[in-house]
């Protein structure tokens, strides 16, 4: 049998039988059983990760990368001026103590 | 609020917010297509029903399974999750033959006695070939050849890559016509019946 041959048998095949008339309305109905316990399972998740949503992630993300370097200029600043203390604090004792 | 003007993607959207209007009108929209599916790879009318309305069931109770960012269009995605239920549903050993399911609804189409035979006798040929393939050469041959589906979609609908889909047609019509040929004599038959 040619690959034609095949293609137009295939294409006879009979076509499929129809849906009842009523199959769309049983679905919809069966969902609108099953609503109670979706909206239940919802509201519990819905309520669980409201408490860890940001409410808007780039604001978040610019302020903390803000906030993050002026911190870090803060913090080499006291560094500084801690180094310098400390240097001074040695010096002081390697000069006389030792 | 949901209007049958929506597209099945802004409907999905509607869903994932608890729209049960939403939702029957995606039910109203697509059942006869998806049951059409359904029916040629069950082979039979109250699985294909239950198929059906397990799927859509599965889209309402879990939305969130549906990824709009991806792109995929709903009808594609729902072959899908129609296939996926499929091969579940043959794994628990749900599947009956098709003999005594979707050949009576072959004898449907009246025409001259002879007639008949001859279509009744190619129409049993093809579904016992197509029937006595494996269930992935089936899908594909049904989702390409009878749903109209391109490859590209098919092979999303499968899960696979295009290749791994033009693959499973060749072996599938190799099979068909396989078949076939070991069953010549019924196909001379209607053939002959057909001819008077």
């Amino acid at each position: 049998m040619q690959h034609d041959e095949l293609d137009t048998l295939l294409s006879r095949r009979a076509g499929a039988a129809k849906a009842r008339p009523d199959l769309a309305e049983r679905i919809i109905h069966a969902a609108l059983a099953d609503l109670p316990n979706r909206q239940k399972v919802q509201t519990f998740w819905q309520e669980v990760f409201s408490m860890l949503v940001i409410p808007h992630p780039s604001v978040a993300v610019a302020t903390g990368i803000v906030l993050g370097v002026v911190m870090g200029f803060q913090a080499s600043d006291g560094l500084t001026i801690l180094q310098q203390d400390w240097s001074s604090f040695l010096y002081v004792n390697e000069g006389g103590w030792l | 609020m949901a209007s049958t003007d929506d597209t099945d993607e802004s409907l999905m959207r509607l869903i994932k917010q608890g729209s049960h209007q939403a939702f029957a009108i995606l039910v109203r929209r697509h059942t006869d297509r998806f049951f059409a599916a359904g029916f040629r790879m069950c082979g039979n009318r109250s699985e294909a029903e239950d198929l059906v309305q397990d799927a859509f069931l599965k889209i309402w109770q879990r939305p969130e399974i549906w990824k709009e960012d991806k792109g995929a269009k709903f009808t594609t995605w729902f072959y899908r999750i129609l296939v996926n239920q499929n091969v579940d549903r043959l794994r628990k050993g749900q599947k009956t033959t098709s003999d005594d399911s979707i050949l009576p609804f072959i004898a449907d189409g009246r025409e001259t006695p002879e007639g008949e035979v001859a279509r009744t006798e190619e129409q049993e040929n093809i579904e016992r070939a197509l029937s006595a393939l494996p269930e992935r050469q089936q899908t594909a041959l049904n989702l390409c050849f009878y749903e109209g589906l391109s490859n590209a979609d098919a092979a999303e609908a499968m899960g696979v890559k295009v290749k791994a889909l033009e693959s499973l047609l060749m072996r599938a019509k190799a099979g068909v016509r396989e078949y076939l040929k070991h069953h010549q004599h019924h196909l001379a038959k209607g053939e002959r019946y057909a001819t008077r």
